[in-house]
């Protein structure tokens, strides 16, 4: 089954059982296909921005120090 | 003694009348440990009511006072706590039935900072399951109902805090704000809410959810109160590495007058897809604000539409860190279905999505810092809607459709991802009369312009002076 951004159940199960360890019930795969296809849609989304110049912001950056 | 009010009651007037020995907090303790008692069946604030532990604080705290030893406005006062913030010897749940028996052997900072100031700690609130949720549905311990209307949801997931709060079930609450979670029960039950500046508040003894993004703050019923609370428990703390070492202001000597002040509107993101009564109610607001002396203009903050998914990357991303060893055995059985979801969603996050929504958070913080250069404030609404229904999954604005939960979290992501500081405070209520909510957001570190405009705003209406009919 593959949703919107191409990733189908059996490559997450692949996945989840041999990188992540997380455990996902059968009866749940379903919504999870749902969530992650618009989770990696939205991240999609963030290429329209600029960034080749731009790092992370840390912590210490978020508290207002090493700017 | 004379006979309390609770519902008419403020940290502010309660805490003069308890300096004075007019009010004793046995009386004050008592007087809310009744009315929890009458109320909470109804509205589910409370996980666990700490009525013994409050009853000898507050015999301790009126024997002190009788003895001239009044430490403060926090003095023999209720306070509740998010029941995410850890009590030495007191059951924290995190509202989960993972930590349902969990008991810390310490206080959190913050509670420690409370205890020091004199409040009564009365118990611990109701929430989203470990935070992560912006209904405070809650499949263990029972949903908070929103006191205006208990058909309706109350925000989360500091939820049992904000009812509380309303329902005068207690004088003041903590919350915890990681993608809204103080300033969105806080505008859907009409409180007022504070999110501070990432690292003026300790976090050290708070549950986490993304460490990057958490911070604790008050949930009130007005600004005067807001700053009582935030006085008494902001300040450095080494135990938490993201605290900053600043001299904490003196709050509560709000300057009360908006003059010289210049406000930004975000129009181009902020009313967008906004509910007609919303708009129309902050619209007044700044109105209001124009009328006290302060200069209002549009600004632009180009890239805030990226803000809320930058936001939810991380954290999704750190809470699944968080939660990866619940996640990996058995006990993923024990989170409520939603809850398990989003933190297993969160696993697939790469650390290349991580580092790009860090990246993206670089920029729209910088963006911010030079709107403020050129403003004091921001000033927005807190939601785009209303309270919605408990069972509503969707909400449609203007033809468009969306998430609940992205409805109640879009404009509120933006200054968690920033860091800086953001309140909530009534503006109005809908014709199903249901309250609506004015956010300012500052600078880093300025919670004090953002108290002034909203106490400017405060003293020019009423609608904080509302109650809920219980």
């Amino acid at each position: 089954m593959k949703k919107g951004i191409g990733i189908g159940k059996e490559a997450l199960r692949t996945i989840s059982e041999g990188l992540t360890e997380v455990k996902v019930d059968e009866g749940e795969w379903e919504e999870m296909l749902v969530r992650v296809d618009e989770l990696l849609n939205n991240i999609k989304a963030l290429d329209e921005m600029e960034l080749s110049q731009v790092g992370p912001a840390f912590s210490y950056n978020v508290r207002g120090e090493g700017e | 003694m004379r006979g309390i009010d609770l519902e008419s009651a403020t940290i502010e007037g309660l805490s003069e009348l308890v300096r004075k020995k007019e009010v004793s907090p046995v009386e004050v303790t008592r007087a809310t440990l009744q009315r929890i008692e009458k109320y909470d069946g109804e509205v589910k604030a409370f996980i666990t009511v700490t009525s013994e532990e409050a009853l000898d604080f507050a015999k301790k705290a009126e024997a002190s006072i009788v003895r001239g030893g009044y430490i403060g406005p926090l003095h023999g006062i209720p306070i509740g706590l998010k029941d995410i913030v850890f009590t030495k010897g007191i059951r924290t749940t995190c509202g989960s039935k993972i930590l349902a028996d969990y008991i810390p052997k310490e206080d959190a900072t913050v509670v420690d900072r409370l205890r020091r100031a004199g409040a009564i700690l009365i118990g611990k609130l109701n929430l989203h399951e470990f935070a992560f949720g912006a209904t405070s549905v809650n499949p263990h311990y029972g949903t908070p109902r929103n006191p205006w209307n208990g058909q309706c949801i109350p925000g989360g997931s500091s939820g049992g805090s904000a009812v509380a709060v309303a329902a005068s079930l207690c004088l003041g609450a903590l919350g915890t704000d990681t993608g809204g979670s103080i300033r969105i029960p806080s505008s859907l039950c009409g409180i007022v809410g504070l999110k501070p500046t990432y690292g003026r508040v300790s976090s050290y003894g708070v549950y986490p959810l993304s460490w990057s993004q958490d911070h604790v703050g008050p949930m009130v019923k007005t600004v005067k109160d807001a700053a009582i609370l935030l006085g008494s428990i902001a300040g450095h703390d080494p135990r938490d590495p993201a605290s900053r070492s600043l001299p904490v202001p003196d709050y509560v000597s709000i300057r009360e007058d908006v003059k010289g002040l210049r406000a930004g509107v975000p129009s181009d993101y902020y009313f967008e897809n906004c509910d007609t009564e919303v708009r129309d109610s902050v619209m007044k607001a700044l109105e209001i604000l124009k009328d006290a002396g302060m200069a209002v203009e549009e600004v632009t903050i180009p890239h805030l539409r990226h803000a809320a998914t930058a936001g939810l990357v991380i954290l999704m991303a750190e809470a699944a860190s968080k939660h990866e060893h619940y996640l990996k055995g058995n006990q993923r059985k024990e989170y409520g279905r939603d809850v398990r979801g989003l933190l297993q969603t969160g696993t697939f996050i790469t650390a290349a999505h991580y580092l790009k929504a860090q990246r993206v958070r670089s920029v729209i913080r910088k963006e911010f810092l030079k709107a403020f250069e050129i403003v004091d404030v921001l000033l927005t609404p807190g939601l785009p809607i209303p309270a919605p229904g408990l069972e509503q999954d969707s909400v449609t604005i203007s033809g468009k459709t969306e998430t609940v939960r992205s409805a109640l979290t879009r404009l509120m992501r933006p200054y968690n991802l920033a860091g800086i500081p953001a309140m909530v405070i009534p503006c109005g209520f809908s014709k199903s009369g249901l309250p609506v909510a004015l956010q300012i957001a500052g600078r880093p570190f300025e919670e004090s312009t953002i108290l002034a405009v909203a106490q400017a705003y405060e003293k020019q209406t009423r609608w904080h002076l509302r109650r809920p009919s219980m």
